[in-house]
């Protein structure tokens, strides 16, 4: 997934050959992470074929503990969160130049490490935890975007991670919009 | 489902595993509390009059998924299929807050009446059960499974109730709630009591962050700290599941261990 953003970051084919009268556009997303994680995400891609996208998508975010209930909250010291996602992606688009959707798969593997202290009054002492993993992990996400400049515009992404759990649901937690500008070429 | 705000769940299909036997709605209105109880009952194929009886909390969302553990369990040899008793709320409010948690200080509204719940569980739904099959009714033959709120009546349960209910499986327990006083009462059990007749598993997502994992580990020490001679003992956190991924697989870990424990 590395080598796909490499290539949707790289110059386009017509510099190197003329593999096709077609220039194969690409595009470069830059979000900002909104939703129950905070971060930054970025969507890089390039069109092979009218309709088709494939490329890269890396996040990082941290949770976001604010919207806890009280209880959970309560005592409740976080050291660090972070989550740092490399994904390859796939999918389709509407083909639009001034409007555009695309749906699209991402797999890759997700870095999870945090870290916190929970404090309640029946312990003397503040129980520490914190874990740090790394897992294969996927999703699917939907981008809205408005390109009303020739190469500049504005996306909304949002992202839910697949597969559900096993009984059929997901975690919002999970999920998380992107929220940002494009640049197309 | 989950008893934070911010771990809401949409729920999209189900795709449980096979089940051997049959599931059965029944509804029971309860004198103990206000409100008739919708249970979602699975009879296993195999039952007899040694087959062990498991109460599962949230028994709207996790009968069916519970069945088919139980199921491939039986298949593969581990345990014999109990019969699941899954209590829910059918198409009435879902009052699991007011029922699974316990009394505190500062808890918030509609909570905190977890043993006027276990009034009906022991006064009313269990001889009901005793009394619709033939199943082990000694306390060794009654097991609970409970996730996140459910977990801590699981908890309440081994506190409380243990005559009755010889077997705990409590997954994610919301052990923080009302200042974490289930620690507090388990101290105060430990006091009073020189042992813990009970088969209890403790398990919990590493990813489950909010003092989930930790408290639950805690919690753990805690027991096993007592030497409770009647009391086997599994805490286990189970590698890459968060709280609204954990149940499948720490459910079949401690249904493995309680239902497979001597």
């Amino acid at each position: 997934m590395i080598g796909l953003l490499l290539l949707a970051l790289s110059p386009p084919p017509a510099l190197a050959g003329p593999a096709s009268d077609r220039p194969m556009p690409r595009r470069l997303e830059i979000d900002a992470l909104v939703g129950l994680r905070v971060g930054g995400g970025v969507l890089a891609t390039v069109e092979p074929l009218r309709f088709v996208e494939t490329g890269g998508y890396l996040y990082v975010a941290s949770d976001f503990y604010s919207m806890a209930p009280d209880w959970v909250r309560d005592g409740l010291d976080p050291k660090h969160n972070l989550r740092i996602a490399p994904l390859g992606v796939v999918g389709v688009n509407t083909g639009g130049e001034v409007f555009q959707a695309a749906l699209l798969g991402a797999v890759g593997v997700e870095l999870l490490s945090f870290k916190e202290s929970k404090s309640i009054p029946a312990l003397d002492e503040p129980v520490v935890y914190g874990t740090t993993e790394l897992a294969p992990t996927g999703g699917a996400a939907l981008d809205l975007r408005l390109q009303p400049y020739e190469h500049l515009g504005f996306n909304l992404l949002t992202y839910i991670p697949l597969p559900l759990t096993a009984t059929g649901f997901f975690n919002i937690e999970r999920a998380h919009f992107g929220l940002g500008g494009t640049w197309r070429w | 489902m989950t008893p934070l705000l911010l771990l809401g769940a949409a729920s999209l299909a189900g795709c449980a595993a096979p089940i051997d036997g049959t599931i059965t709605t029944h509804t029971l209105t309860s004198s103990r509390v206000d409100q008739t109880y919708t249970l979602t009952v699975f009879e296993p194929d195999t039952l007899t009059p040694s087959t062990t009886v498991v109460y599962l909390f949230d028994g709207d969302d996790w009968t069916e998924e519970t069945a088919g553990i139980v199921s491939a369990l039986a298949r593969d040899g581990v345990a014999d299929a109990p019969l699941i008793v899954g209590i829910g709320y059918g198409d009435t409010p879902n009052e699991r807050a007011r029922d699974y948690t316990p009394p505190g200080d500062d808890i918030p509204d509609g909570h905190g009446e977890v043993e006027a719940f276990y009034g009906f569980m022991t006064e009313e739904l269990v001889p009901w059960v005793d009394e619709t099959w033939e199943t082990d009714t000694s306390a060794q033959g009654r097991a609970l499974i409970g996730h996140s709120f459910g977990g801590i009546a699981a908890v309440w349960g081994l506190l409380y109730h243990a005559d009755t209910f010889g077997g705990v499986i409590a997954l994610s327990p919301s052990l923080a709630f009302a200042q974490g006083t289930l620690f507090d009462r388990e101290a105060a059990f430990a006091e009073d009591n020189d042992d813990l007749i009970a088969a209890v598993y403790l398990g919990a997502g590493s990813q489950e962050a909010y003092g989930l994992a930790g408290l639950t580990e805690a919690f753990g020490e805690r027991l096993a700290s007592r030497q409770h001679p009647g009391l086997t003992l599994q805490t286990e956190l189970i590698r890459g599941e968060f709280h609204a991924s954990v149940f499948p697989s720490a459910a079949e870990a401690g249904l493995s261990f309680v239902l497979g424990a001597p």
